[in-house]
């Protein structure tokens, strides 16, 4: 059988689906975080399916998929530098726990 | 080339601006220097206004010195701040700047040991700015706002010793009762701009005489109504009396020779507008009549020196207006007696004005008289004092040529105004001036009694053991003497044959130039007037003459007996303040307390509602705003899928155009 678009597309779509459950039922940070990455990969995958199958003569997909990588890397340094903060302060890294900052 | 003083006229009013800026700003700590700048700044003004009368007795003539636009919108509104020279506004500059310049001169003993002399005379330099702005302006608003400003003067210093509560309490009154005037007086500039668009004399004059709008043609009335408010005419004349409070020399300055005849000068000035509703003139020669009879009424009952001083000057305030009024209740085309409408209404401006020019000076010597009187003695209370014509022979005798002018003996000041008057009330030949000449009689008849019972009662006779006056320093018995040497002359410029004789103008011919009437003289009339005045005295010397030693206080006096009820009557002012509290108590302040509760319940009720429902509905979103992160997310996530899967639903084929 031929690897083709829907595979890659379906692998997204399970990747997102995981991803977007993991931030939304996960309570520690770190484990969003870690969701949060698998949503930028299933959203790179799509890109780099997209065009290799549809426009393999432009190079615009994996283009973004490094400048997203870049960015992600620089968001996970940041994020993972709050979650240090964060549990210094709070010896906690629940989410629910956080919610005295807004004060 | 020079210039004239016409065109340094600016600088009357200015400087003591000036003066009270800087005093306020930099010198209330040296109270000394304070008071020589106050003292050297009205000089400087007194000697400008004699310059400026002495050129337009050389034939200047009326002019519009200074004409600052002020507020131009083009048609709609023109405000301009001018200095304006009239022979009405040089006599006035005259008389101000004449009796301020010798109060501050007689305060300069009289205050000498206050704490707050430097703040004294700041007020006092306001007060003379004011007064000047007032009487040189050309327009309505520009009056206005002078004439607000002498108001808060007179309540600055009338409440001088704000720490006294009587002090405190007369300034409050004084200032909402003559802002109760003050309103009228205020709703006719309104009406001013309204239905004439202009606020110049001269030109709501002709303006006013084409217009048959009601409330254009009330509009003098609503006039009237702020000079009876300043003017202490009947019945808004309360205050004045109270005003006693504050010290001496302010009581002679502004609640006797200056403020308080402002009222006087506002009708002077628009006499020609006001004499167009004969109606509204009858009006002011009555209310002025009564006043008149009304106040001299309870001067003749009263204890404290400066209250039976003020309620005269209340009297003589009622003569002035009663002339005004009489005047030009003929109505400018009418002619009565004789006399042609308009000339009626000059001949009132000019008994009226005269008036005001004499009685400010006695006024101001019989107040200041009476300072020096209370310096010496301590008490305000006739009837504690006595024996006081060895012991302080310039002031009484000073005083005493102050009472002989008010009470109308010729050859004084006060016998020819008062004389023009009734002459005028005679002139005018209709059933309203024989029935206000009975009036004035009355009331001339009456101010000689009590002049001459306060006189005799606290000169003669023995002094208390108690007190030990003596006479006043020079800086206040200065000024005594010369209000009386003018007490005794001023008068004689208005009979026309007298200044003839000394080849000076006369008043008339001073007033009025172009006009070639002269003030009325009857001998006979004047007959009568000095017949009822020495009935007065004779009735005082038979009272008083002989005051016993045991006659100390109120209680004994002989008029007690005489009057019975009707004594305690007069003793209490006849009540009126009375009937204004109960009118306050029960009318204005109930319906005061309704519109309070409206204000309380239904317009702030309605404020307070919009901000109660808002936090309402705010409570009721408020679970939305969770704080917690993972909920929006599935909100943002679930709302997404929506969106996608109405569009999925909506457009055909959108999944395939997106992915081409």
């Amino acid at each position: 059988m031929e690897i083709g678009i829907y595979h890659y597309l379906v692998l997204s779509f399970i990747l997102f689906a995981i991803g977007m459950v993991g931030v939304m039922v996960r309570r520690s940070v770190i484990l969003m975080l870690i969701s949060i990455e698998i949503l930028f990969n299933s959203i790179n995958l799509t890109a780099v399916a997209f065009n290799r199958f549809l426009y393999p003569e432009q190079v615009t997909g994996q283009v973004f998929v490094i400048f997203i990588m870049t960015v992600a890397a620089a968001e996970a340094a940041v994020g993972l530098a709050i979650v240090m903060s964060v549990y210094k302060n709070f010896k906690n890294l629940e989410i629910g726990g956080l919610n005295t900052l807004k004060n | 080339m020079n210039p004239t003083y016409y065109e340094l006229a600016w600088l009357i009013p200015a400087l003591p601006l000036f003066s009270f800026i800087f005093t306020v700003l930099f010198t209330q700590k040296y109270r000394d220097l304070t008071a020589f700048i106050s003292v050297a700044v009205v000089v400087a003004s007194f000697y400008l206004s004699i310059r400026v009368t002495m050129e337009m007795l050389a034939g200047a003539g009326s002019a519009q010195m200074l004409n600052i636009q002020w507020i131009p919108l083009g048609k709609a509104l023109n405000v301009s701040v001018g200095v304006f020279l009239d022979p009405l506004s040089v006599m006035m500059l005259i008389v101000v700047t004449t009796v301020t310049m010798l109060v501050h001169i007689y305060s300069l003993g009289y205050m000498k040991h206050e704490d707050g002399k430097s703040r004294f005379f700041s007020y006092l330099s306001l007060f003379t700015f004011s007064m000047l702005g007032l009487v040189l302006s050309d327009n309505m608003l520009q009056m206005f706002i002078f004439w607000e400003l002498v108001g808060l003067c007179s309540y600055l210093l009338i409440g001088y010793y704000y720490t006294k509560k009587t002090a405190a309490d007369a300034a409050k009154k004084a200032f909402s009762v003559t802002r109760a005037g003050d309103l009228g007086f205020f709703m006719a500039v309104v009406i001013c701009w309204g239905y004439f668009g202009t606020f110049n004399f001269a030109e709501i004059q002709t303006l006013y005489g084409e217009t048959t709008e009601f409330l254009a043609r009330i509009f003098p009335f609503l006039i009237f109504f702020g000079a009876m408010g300043k003017s202490g005419q009947f019945p808004l004349h309360i205050w004045l009396p109270d005003a006693m409070e504050g010290p001496t020399p302010v009581s002679a300055l502004i609640h006797a020779a200056t403020m308080v005849v402002a009222g006087i000068f506002l009708v002077a000035r628009a006499i020609m507008i006001f004499a167009q509703t004969p109606d509204t003139m009858l009006w002011v020669a009555y209310i002025g009549g009564f006043t008149a009879l009304f106040s001299a009424t309870i001067a003749v009952a009263q204890h404290d020196i400066k209250r039976i001083l003020a309620f005269s000057t209340l009297s003589q305030l009622g003569y002035m207006m009663l002339a005004l009024g009489i005047g030009g209740s003929i109505g400018l085309s009418n002619t009565s007696n004789g006399h042609a409408g308009s000339d009626l209404a000059l001949m009132g401006q000019t008994a009226g004005t005269f008036h005001l020019f004499t009685h400010a000076f006695f006024k101001a010597l019989l107040f200041l008289g009476a300072g020096s009187v209370i310096h010496a003695m301590h008490t305000n209370n006739i009837w504690e004092m006595g024996g006081l014509k060895s012991k302080m022979k310039i002031t009484v005798w000073t005083f005493i040529i102050g009472t002989i002018a008010l009470s109308g003996i010729p050859p004084f000041a006060g016998f020819w105004s008062k004389d023009e008057i009734l002459a005028l009330c005679m002139e005018v030949g209709t059933v309203h001036g024989y029935i206000l000449f009975g009036v004035a009689l009355a009331g001339a008849f009456l101010t000689a009694f009590y002049m001459f019972r306060l006189c005799l009662v606290a000169f003669w006779g023995k002094t208390p053991a108690s007190a030990h006056p003596h006479e006043s320093e020079f800086s206040m018995t200065f000024p005594l003497i010369v209000l009386a040497t003018l007490s005794v002359f001023a008068g004689l410029i208005g009979n026309h044959d007298i200044a003839h004789t000394l080849n000076i103008t006369s008043y008339a011919a001073f007033l009025n130039p172009e006009w070639n009437h002269e003030a009325v003289f009857h001998l006979s009339i004047a007959g009568i007037s000095v017949l009822v005045a020495g009935l007065g005295i004779v009735s005082a010397f038979v009272l008083y003459a002989k005051r016993p030693a045991e006659w100390t206080s109120e209680a004994h006096d002989p008029l007690r007996a005489k009057l019975g009820k009707l004594y305690t009557h007069l003793e209490n002012k006849w009540y009126i303040d009375e009937v204004w509290s109960w009118i306050l108590n029960n009318i204005l302040f109930r319906i005061a307390a309704g519109c309070a509760w409206f204000d309380r319940h239904i317009v702030d009720g309605s404020v307070d509602l919009v901000g109660f429902m808002t936090t309402r509905f705010g409570l009721v979103l408020q679970p939305v705003q969770s704080g917690k992160l993972q909920n929006y997310i599935l909100v943002v996530f679930v709302g997404l899928l929506f969106v996608l899967g109405f569009l999925y639903m909506k457009v055909p084929g959108i999944l395939a155009q997106m992915i081409q």
